[in-house]
């Protein structure tokens, strides 16, 4: 059976694009346009990966998905599903975000949960090495 | 203005008045003295009770003056002298003053031999005073008025119209008519040439200082308009910056859109492409690759630029740094046969600094290096410490820059010729970038080239918060702060 895929993301260019790209690899996708939805369809179709956009369209609204998702309110498997995340900003920054308002016990300070980060633009090259690198292993760091 | 400046001179002649009140008082002790020393020691009669009456005249009038000028609201109901302003209240306070002395004086030389008496000398003292505290004229009148009383009451005493005090021992010199004819001559001319020629002086003085005033005055003006105009150059500058920083994000996301698609297609996974689309398309997406490199430098830019404001400051490791930077371009270098070494002394001392801007000043310096050395050359990065700083050296064997074009480089979107020549891509933007950092960090960055030779790149870091980071802030500042021809 093939391996699902969400994607989230509110620019249906950059969602078309890894569509194509993941599709010919032979995976499923599934896709929201936003964090609420894309939690929602996360509940629903149990995806074996999430791809994520972390500036959607605000500065925050990708980390409150990512907090959400991870915490204890999330029944397992899915909290600890694997999360790729999309950003703008170059890879070479380390990133290091804090949770804001949040009955989460993740302290600041600590990295955010998830297990890889991808530049935009989109590479198909580049997203599909690191998609069967986190689907292969079988996901959490 | 003026009001400022005729402020500064009012004030002035305050001081002026209060310190021949305070000259009054030493006058009064200096009398009393001098009468009791002339009588006690040296046995020179003269009548006491009318000299001491004068004196505690003085003493009263004088204290009237003092109080008048420490608890001003004492004299309030004097309606017809607060009426005036400040300019007549001091004159006429001056000449009251004046003329109430010299009454006094010619009483006291009066009542101690007149003519006979060395101290009409003293006369000569209100005439300087008045050439400092009063107009020209009233000078020249105070002189007159001096003149008139004294001759008046040598004359009548020699008339004998009033009583002849006279001081045992002297002699009788009173009755002398070529005697007291030539004091009066020798008094009066002695009194006006002293007011003209201090008059004169105390003219140009007073002119001096009133273009001082003014030339005060003008100066602060420039440098509040100075400071203000700095203020509004700031301002403009944060405000281009975060232009540039929204303006660059709002072209991020279509472009990122745009190369996505691109590159989807490229790789024909939205079907397989005949050979010529295939070229198209890389071409297309090359160029959106430029537009995306022009787009994040100018957010790093304006990034660091407003990082200016509120400084990060960290324990940096620049060894660290400089390793990963290195390894992240070693497949560059390694593209084009470039030999990308790291030369690190051993002692570095941890600086305060920002990380990122570190990291992306060592990159766009090794970025460049590479991009401009020919396949086959060496790249080499040195850290060394050097006093209270870290140098950073990034040297390469690359195109070089032509020494006419050395001082533009740090321009924004400034590519040398030889640059456009040898690679066609580039933003122009990385020294700029460069630059803003070691502004930042408050050191210096000096370049040296040799045209087909190499370029050599020479960062000075200040390690911040040691003793003596400060002497060796000015030191670098002044060693040439930017590159010099």
């Amino acid at each position: 059976m093939a391996q699902k895929i969400l994607v989230i993301d509110d620019d249906p260019d950059i969602v078309e694009s890894l569509r194509i790209t993941l599709e010919s690899a032979g995976y499923d996708v599934v896709d929201a346009n936003n964090a609420e939805v894309g939690l929602e369809k996360a509940k629903v179709e149990k995806p074996a990966l999430i791809i994520l956009d972390i500036m959607m369209p605000t500065g925050t609204e990708g980390f409150h998905f990512v907090w959400k998702l991870r915490s204890p309110e999330t029944e397992e498997p899915l909290r600890d599903v694997p999360i790729l995340v999309l950003t703008s900003i170059h890879e070479t920054t380390p990133l290091r975000f804090y949770p804001e308002q949040h009955d989460i016990e993740y302290a600041p300070g600590e990295y955010l949960p998830v297990q890889e980060f991808v530049d935009k633009p989109i590479d198909p090259k580049e997203i599909l090495k690191k998609v069967e690198k986190l689907l292969g292993t079988g996901a959490k760091q | 203005m003026m009001a400022q400046r005729d402020e500064i001179i009012a004030e002035e002649l305050l001081h002026r008045i209060s310190w021949f009140i305070y000259l009054r008082w030493v006058a009064v002790l200096g009398v009393s003295g001098t009468i009791l020393f002339a009588r006690h020691a040296i046995g020179v009669i003269a009548p006491l009770p009318q000299l001491f009456t004068v004196v505690a005249c003085i003493a009263i009038y004088n204290a009237i003056f003092h109080a008048g000028l420490v608890h001003p609201r004492l004299f309030k109901w004097c309606w017809f002298f607060e009426k005036l302003d400040f300019h007549t209240k001091a004159a006429a306070l001056a000449n009251t003053q004046i003329v109430l002395d010299l009454l006094m004086l010619n009483l006291l030389l009066h009542f101690s031999g007149g003519v006979e008496n060395p101290f009409a000398f003293y006369f000569i003292f209100h005439m300087v005073i008045s050439a400092i505290l009063l107009s020209v004229r009233a000078s020249y009148g105070q002189a007159t008025f001096a003149s008139a009383i004294f001759a008046g009451t040598v004359l009548a005493e020699h008339f004998r119209l009033i009583p002849h005090y006279h001081l045992n021992p002297l002699p009788m010199l009173c009755d002398e008519p070529i005697f007291v004819f030539g004091v009066c001559t020798a008094f009066i001319t002695t009194l006006f040439i002293t007011v003209y020629m201090t008059t004169s002086i105390s003219g140009k003085l007073r002119a001096r200082e009133r273009e001082v005033v003014s030339l005060a005055n003008a100066l602060q003006q420039k440098t509040n308009q100075l400071s203000e105009a700095y203020q509004k150059l700031s301002e403009l500058e944060r405000m281009k910056s975060k232009h540039m920083r929204k303006m660059s994000h709002e072209l991020r996301t279509p472009l990122n859109a745009v190369e996505s698609l691109l590159a989807v297609l490229e790789q024909g996974l939205a079907g397989e492409l005949p050979e010529k689309a295939k070229e198209l398309t890389a071409r297309a997406s090359f160029r959106v690759k430029e537009m995306l490199g022009i787009v994040d430098d100018m957010l790093a830019l304006s990034r660091i630029r407003e990082a200016r404001l509120k400084p990060i400051r960290q324990d940096v490791n620049i060894h660290e740094i400089a390793e990963k930077v290195i390894s992240a371009f070693q497949p560059q270098a390694e593209l084009k046969g470039i030999n990308l070494i790291l030369h690190s002394s051993g002692n570095l001392p941890t600086i305060q600094a920002d990380p990122d801007s570190i990291s992306e000043l060592l990159s766009n310096l090794v970025s460049n290096a590479i991009r401009y050395t020919p396949e086959g050359g060496k790249v080499w990065v040195r850290l060394r410490p050097e006093e209270e700083n870290i140098v950073i050296e990034v040297a390469d064997t690359g195109i070089g820059i032509e020494a006419d074009e050395l001082e533009n480089i740090f321009d924004e979107f400034y590519r040398t010729r030889r640059a456009k020549e040898f690679a066609l891509s580039g933003t122009g933007l990385g020294l700029s970038i460069v630059k803003a950092v070691v502004e930042n960090h408050k050191g210096s960055i000096k370049v040296k080239s040799e045209v087909g030779k190499g370029t050599t790149f020479t960062v000075t870091l200040p390690v911040i918060g040691k003793v003596g980071a400060q002497a060796s802030n000015l030191k670098s500042l002044s060693e040439g702060r930017l590159a010099n021809p």
